[in-house]
């Protein structure tokens, strides 16, 4: 891997890891609210 | 949750998202490369903003802690436990944005210099947290463990901002920035920043529909005995013999 692939790779596991773990949240989120409604 | 929260996060999502997408664009046509170290160098406009949060989280855990130990009103321990977990998952993005800037720059992934050192133990503490957390069933006394941990792991914070600067260390405490790459720090900060205090909020406002469940789980499902004229309850009030139970009131 050269300097550039490296430099995206580490964007892309730094931003999809920010956007994973606020997804996971989000939907654990909405369904909990969900059930507690009902 | 009310319509209004549910417009609110998703516009924050939705701004959040945008000013990456514009943040990664300056990165790409806007922002010089570095003379010495290059391209590798550009993972920084990450890695600080990402490790100034962390310090961020870790000091909000610490807050809502002491808060906890002040109040004992459990949507501290709440707030502590959103906080450190995302001090974890911040904290994971630096080590191995760091990793992967120190392979490009020193052709070594990992090397035990005091700052990278602090930085796992940080990382590591914060694990212990949660597995603590995890591993206590009593809701009061695994808040008051929590909060005391809390605020003693939180002391590890300064050991790593000021271990570059006070310890011989590879890590290099300050870049010196030209006008276009300070700009471009500047506007990292802000979806980083963004994102983070977004997490911790959805965190908390998850937490605090958890416990809500758990407060609904426990309340009695059966209705108590009503009288109704002609009922089993009835007829021992008039005749005045006793039905403790459902099961002798039937027979």
């Amino acid at each position: 891997m050269n300097l550039q692939q490296l430099t995206i790779a580490a964007y892309v596991i730094g931003i999809g890891l920010i956007l994973a773990y606020t997804g996971y949240t989000l939907v654990r989120l909405i369904s909990t609210t969900r059930r507690n409604s009902h | 949750m009310s319509g209004k929260t549910t417009s609110l996060i998703a516009a924050g999502s939705m701004l959040t998202l945008a000013l990456f997408g514009a943040a990664s664009a300056m990165l790409a046509f806007y922002t010089p490369a570095e003379s010495t170290m290059g391209d590798i160098q550009k993972i920084f406009y990450l890695h600080l903003p990402v490790a100034i949060n962390t310090f961020n989280a870790c000091l909000v855990a610490f807050i809502a802690s002491v808060g906890y130990l002040w109040t004992r009103k459990m949507s501290w321990d709440d707030l502590a436990a959103s906080a450190a977990k995302v001090a974890v998952v911040l904290c994971t993005i630096v080590l191995i944005t760091g990793m992967i800037w120190g392979r490009g720059a020193w052709g070594k992934w990992w090397t035990w210099s005091p700052r990278l050192t602090f930085s796992l133990m940080l990382w590591l503490l914060y694990v212990v947290y949660l597995i603590i957390r995890n591993s206590v069933d009593s809701a009061q006394r695994r808040a008051v463990i929590s909060a005391v941990y809390a605020i003693i792991a939180f002391l590890d914070v300064p050991l790593v901002y000021l271990s570059a600067r006070l310890m011989p260390d590879i890590h290099p405490q300050s870049i010196e920035l030209e006008p276009k790459m300070k700009l471009t720090l500047l506007v990292w900060f802000i979806p980083v920043t963004l994102a983070a205090a977004g997490m911790i909020v959805l965190r908390y406002m998850l937490a605090r529909q958890q416990a809500a469940a758990s407060e609904k789980a426990q309340e009695p499902t059966e209705k108590p005995a009503q009288i109704v004229p002609g009922s089993p309850m009835w007829h021992s009030l008039l005749t005045g013999t006793n039905t403790n139970t459902r099961a002798e009131a039937g027979k």
